[in-house]
């Protein structure tokens, strides 16, 4: 079936007959002369990018970056103020627990010292410059030689010679000084009771500081 | 070029990003039909050109305020076409004194039968004796399709004017036509049917 124009298209039809003049590639190096004049491309500054991220997509990323960082400060911030509240309390503790120990090598030292000075039988007068204070004893314990010498010198030499030994002369300087493990055949305990004196017994190893204080005790014998 | 018309919206998207690439494609794709758009209006070859160029000049330039929703980009870039092309030559344009009562000229002043067997480029020598302003009204209203008040708006003339310049347009088309023998003889046969 032919297909009838409408009269105006029949016009258009005819117009689309016309010969097309010039070249299209010839008329576009013209054309792109006039484009760099006037809209050169790097006039173009705002490029969009190919990967388009939707405006929920953003939305959704700032509330859960949000929530990231409120979740990660809370689990670094809080433990840190709790420590800063909790440190103390316990180091307050800890002081409390160490100053009975710190009480009983006080009074034991004065006890000893007035035995001394009074001139009672069975005491030695052993008189270390180290204080009652918190050292690692395990490290001096060990060098066994040094502190074997020290108490022969210090206890069995004077005994054997008969010489007495001055408390002053004792009084060396506090580096020279070292802590001596007590020699149980000779000295009697002075402050310690039963139970205490059997746990010392028994843990020779000294693990815990409060074992190392009571042996510290046992220095002024 | 065989460019869909889908494909021309992406070119004309691309376009609006000042991408050369798209421009040279979207500028090959219409050349031939708004060459002759241009052709059609203006008889000298160079002064075509010049209004082409000048008419996709302002298509680049203005491309971003070109609405797809509103129609379609060949339609657009065309009235572009016809703006640069009458402007051009717009100081041609000398519409004198033409009455305001003007009648509605005939419609098919040509027999659809005799213009299918014109060719266009005859037809077209004979619109170009006509003084410059009756047959830029007559192209505007008969190839175009404009109405009398988007040409009145265009030339900056009343309808009546334009009124009169189309009937005066039609009238003496088909008095050159009757005159030219085959011409007349198709016109007879036309009228005839």
């Amino acid at each position: 079936m032919k297909k009838t124009l409408s009269y105006p298209e029949l016009w258009k039809q005819k117009q689309r007959e016309l010969p097309v003049k010039g070249s299209p590639d010839a008329e576009w190096q013209k054309m792109r002369v006039l484009l760099d004049q006037r809209l050169p491309v790097a006039a173009v500054t705002k490029k969009p990018s190919r990967f388009k991220v939707p405006k929920w997509g953003l939305k959704m990323f700032v509330a859960v970056s949000t929530v990231a960082a409120v979740y990660v400060g809370s689990r670094l911030y809080l433990p840190k103020k709790h420590q800063d509240t909790v440190k103390p309390a316990l180091l307050q503790t800890h002081r409390d627990s160490l100053a009975p120990a710190v009480k009983s090598v006080s009074s034991a030292r004065d006890a000893a010292g007035s035995a001394i000075r009074a001139g009672k039988p069975g005491f030695i007068p052993i008189v270390s410059g180290v204080a009652p204070r918190l050292i690692d004893h395990t490290k001096l314990n060990n060098d066994t030689s040094k502190s074997q010498r020290i108490v022969a010198d210090s206890i069995r030499a004077p005994s054997f010679l008969d010489i007495p030994v001055h408390r002053d002369s004792l009084l060396s300087s506090p580096a020279e000084a070292v802590p001596l493990k007590p020699v149980r055949d000779s000295i009697s305990p002075v402050d310690l009771s039963k139970k205490d004196a059997q746990k010392d017994t028994q843990d020779e190893g000294g693990k815990s500081l409060k074992k190392k204080k009571r042996r510290k005790v046992s220095i002024f014998y | 070029m065989n460019v869909t018309k889908k494909q021309a919206q992406k070119l004309v998207e691309a376009c609006k990003l000042n991408d050369r690439g798209a421009q040279e494609a979207l500028y090959k794709y219409y050349y031939a039909d708004m060459m002759q758009v241009c052709q059609t209006y203006l008889a000298e070859e160079e002064l075509a050109r010049e209004a082409f160029n000048t008419g996709f000049l302002t298509v680049f330039e203005s491309i971003q305020k070109f609405d797809p929703e509103r129609g379609e980009p060949g339609a657009w870039i065309r009235k572009i076409m016809i703006h640069a092309s009458i402007d051009l030559y717009r100081a041609e344009l000398k519409f004198g004194n033409a009455g305001d009562d003007a009648p509605e000229p005939e419609i098919e002043f040509i027999p659809p039968p005799v213009l299918g067997k014109l060719y266009f480029e005859d037809i077209l020598r004979h619109i170009r004796t006509l003084p410059y302003a009756t047959q830029t009204v007559f192209i505007l209203s008969v190839l175009d399709g404009f109405s009398h008040r988007e040409i009145g708006e265009q030339l900056n003339i009343s309808e009546g004017t334009s009124r009169w310049h189309l009937s005066e347009a039609k009238k003496q088309l088909r008095r050159l036509l009757e005159n030219k023998p085959a011409a007349a003889e198709l016109m007879e046969r036309g009228e005839g049917k």
